[in-house]
């Protein structure tokens, strides 16, 4: 059986627990729609940073997409409700030892504007960034950076200033996450069935959304940038577990999502299905980090494209306790995949993705897998496997089906 | 026929075993795989000339019945899209296409029909039992 499993991988049939994980991603993710709206607003506050009046105005030398949307890993914040945050770097022409609460103040004063001006009432002033709140939820952090030219590509003194707390003190640090996702997206390269595959998922899905808010704007055809490897989908899924379990423990910091990001990298792309690379994934880090914590030490790493100054677990673990959470945290969510990937029941499948992504969208796509067969059987379009009649789903609806595979006739169940 | 039917089962699903090979009924135990590895254990009883029936019944044939794992009925009993089995009701007969329709008849090869057929109700039985709903569609003759 397994042999045939295996070939059947090989022959581009999808595995059904690749479909719910996949689909779980989907649900999370930053949609089209919404990408396409973060670029434009991106844009409009760029031009308004450079708006005559703007106190940055000539002073803005990059802006651009920084942490999850420069990876294709964004999430939704919460569980239940979609709201997104999303980062930018405003490199801007300044002493790179300004003082830190005058450079953030100043990018505070010039997103803010005047009282009446469109972002007066949304700009928050953070302790390294300013936060743009859009009334959909989408949140935009900007953070200002000084480039240090003879660093490599990007790298760029941040500032650190928290006027609310006198002790802390202001500083700079230096950082580089232009070349972090750069390093990232050179690590986990997307192969051409599992990125047809999800582009397809995220494509079936904003069709279900459009019409269900009955809005104009068309589909479009193709999303390449939704092409991910299984690695990111695998990272995207580890952050939402983690944003899960740390939802309910009101003490103690979570692991930073460029920590996770950074260990799928060093990781990528060694399952042949995404549940066997999101095992891999999980596994790695439990390794990673035990090998630290086996020893008495804290897990300690760098940004390979800043090394040595951007420490990527500055903040956390900041003690063996915080480490050790995270490190049962990671222990659990690797049995239940496992046990995922069993051949179990569909109710008990249901029950593990409640537990590890949340009730809305764990049931959400247990249904859609039902009602999408139910469709395709009404439509001629249902495939089986002989031998085994096995539901053959295919990488994307223009895949060749593999000999093993027939069209199963239409029929209509009857009896009471 | 029953020969037809028996050679075309073997080289379309050969896990499965010939139980009966009398000149009126033959039956067949083995494997489906409705969904992954999770295994479903399924007899099938075939009628090559099903015998005449009292008016108001109906003769059930291929008679479906799922060996193991039990299937699981609702609150009210019941399990959607079954006939009621007089002999063992903890084992009814799967109903998995409409006679009304003429969606099969003895001629019609059980491998490339039924079997398939077969393995969709399950998949929709695994659906119903995780989500309360059967979603591959059908009609109920009350």
């Amino acid at each position: 059986m397994n042999e045939l499993v295996q070939k059947l991988r090989d022959d581009g049939i999808v595995d059904p627990v690749d479909v719910l994980l996949a689909d779980i991603a989907v649900r999370i993710q930053l949609s089209p729609t919404e990408y396409n709206k973060a670029v434009q607003r991106y844009a409009t506050l760029e031009a308004w940073l450079n708006r005559n009046g703007s106190p940055l105005k000539g002073l803005v030398e990059l802006f651009y997409g920084q942490g999850s949307i420069a990876t294709g890993s964004t999430i939704a914040r919460h569980s239940e409700r979609e709201e997104f945050d999303i980062d930018a770097m405003v490199q801007v022409s300044l002493s790179r030892w300004a003082d830190p609460e005058q450079v953030l103040d100043l990018l505070f004063q010039a997103i803010r504007g005047e009282p009446g001006s469109r972002y007066y009432r949304m700009t928050k002033r953070r302790t390294r960034c300013v936060t743009v709140e859009y009334e959909d939820g989408m949140h935009i952090d900007l953070t200002p950076a000084v480039r240090l030219p003879e660093r490599n590509e990007r790298t760029s003194h941040i500032f650190h200033s928290k006027p609310e707390d006198p002790s802390e003190p202001k500083a700079h640090f230096v950082a580089n996450p232009y070349g972090f996702a750069t390093h990232f997206n050179a690590s986990t390269p997307s192969d051409a069935d599992f990125g047809r595959f999800f582009e397809q998922r995220t494509l079936a899905r904003e069709h279900v959304r459009v019409q269900a808010q009955a809005e104009a704007e068309p589909v479009p055809a193709q999303v390449p940038a939704y092409r991910k490897s299984r690695a990111v989908v695998s990272l995207q899924l580890i952050k939402r577990r983690r944003n899960i379990v740390y939802a309910t423990r009101k003490d103690g910091k979570r692991p930073p999502a460029i920590l996770l990001a950074k260990w799928v990298a060093d990781h990528a792309n060694q399952g042949r299905t995404l549940a066997e690379e999101l095992q891999h994934q999980v596994d790695s880090m439990i390794s990673v980090i035990n090998l630290a914590h086996d020893s008495g030490d804290l897990v300690h790493e760098i940004n390979p494209a800043c090394a040595p100054d951007d420490v990527l677990t500055d903040r956390w673990p900041s003690s063996l306790a915080e480490q050790q959470l995270f490190l049962d945290d990671l222990v659990d969510f690797s049995a239940k995949i496992s046990r995922l990937r069993e051949p179990i029941s569909m109710t008990e499948r249901q029950e593990i993705l409640v537990e590890l992504f949340g009730e809305r969208a764990a049931r959400d796509v247990v249904k859609s897998f039902f009602e999408e067969e139910g469709q395709r059987g009404d439509t001629g379009k249902s495939r089986h496997v002989v031998g085994t009649g096995r539901l053959a789903i295919l990488a994307a609806p223009t895949s060749l089906a593999p000999q093993v595979v027939q069209a199963t006739p239409k029929n209509t169940f009857f009896g009471d | 026929m029953i020969a037809t039917q028996n050679a075309r089962l073997r080289d379309l699903y050969p896990a499965f075993r010939r139980k009966t090979n009398l000149p009126w009924r033959a039956s067949w135990e083995g494997p489906l795989y409705p969904i992954d590895e999770r295994e479903y254990r399924i007899r099938i009883v075939f009628y090559p000339h099903p015998r005449p029936h009292p008016a108001g019944r109906r003769f059930i044939n291929p008679c479906i019945t799922v060996m193991s794992p039990m299937l699981e009925p609702g609150a009210d009993g019941r399990v959607p899209h079954t006939y009621r089995n007089e002999r063992d009701p903890s084992h009814p007969f799967l109903c998995v296409y409409d006679p009304d329709e003429d969606q099969w008849t003895p001629e019609m090869p059980i491998a490339d029909s039924i079997m398939p057929w077969t393995a969709r109700w399950l998949l929709f039985y695994e659906g119903w039992l995780a989500t309360g709903e059967w979603l591959g569609g059908g009609r109920h003759p009350t």
